[in-house]
């Protein structure tokens, strides 16, 4: 259900970090930055649907 | 849900959380909101089940609903106010943290003014005039 969310993303950063670091080599200061953003709004779109399936069910049940 | 298998993800997320810290700490807070969200959610049926027997018990007793209803929502303010604070705490930004926790308390307390009104109504009652 979530598991394998965590994974996700820790993969993504992994990923991300590593391109950052070939791109910073290969002299392409912006586009490594740009990858890192992109990155960072893939993880926070994912983790959105997670967080708010998380407080629609907190408010259910503690009838918030 | 069996608690090994809680305490396994919870490490596997924390484990992941340092490797990334090291290099994208924004990607290790998202971890741990993550980790968080997912074990709370995998114990869910188990609250659940709690709150149903709490509910019956109470009906036996002909309690009051509305004050087991305001405990269950205080819990819940409470348990959401700290899991905010401690995410808050894990980016590093305890000045948010400490401003969430005191948002809840004061949540908790405007929640809780129906059985203060009550309680106060009772004991004015006794109290020989």
């Amino acid at each position: 259900m979530g598991v394998e969310l965590i994974f996700k993303i820790a993969a993504i950063g992994i990923v991300v970090s590593v391109l950052n670091q070939v791109l910073i080599r290969s002299g392409r200061e912006e586009q490594a930055m740009m990858t890192t953003l992109a990155g960072l709004i893939v993880v926070l779109l994912m983790m959105l649907n997670e967080i708010s399936y998380l407080f629609q069910t907190i408010k259910t049940i503690f009838n918030l | 849900m069996d608690i090994i298998k809680l305490i396994g993800i919870g490490i596997s997320g924390a484990v992941a959380a340092i490797v990334l810290k090291e290099y994208k700490p924004a990607y290790a807070v998202c971890l741990g909101i993550i980790t968080s969200a997912v074990i709370f959610l995998l114990t869910l049926s188990e609250i659940n089940y709690v709150f149903d027997v709490i509910g019956t018990i109470s009906q036996k007793l002909s309690l009051d609903a509305s004050y087991i209803k305001t405990i269950i929502r205080i819990i819940g303010i409470a348990y959401l106010s700290h899991f905010g604070s401690e995410i808050c705490r894990d980016a590093g930004q305890n000045a948010i943290a400490q401003k969430i926790e005191f948002a809840g308390k004061v949540m908790i307390i405007a929640a809780s003014i129906p059985i203060l009104t009550a309680v106060l109504n009772l004991l004015i009652g006794i109290l020989p005039t």
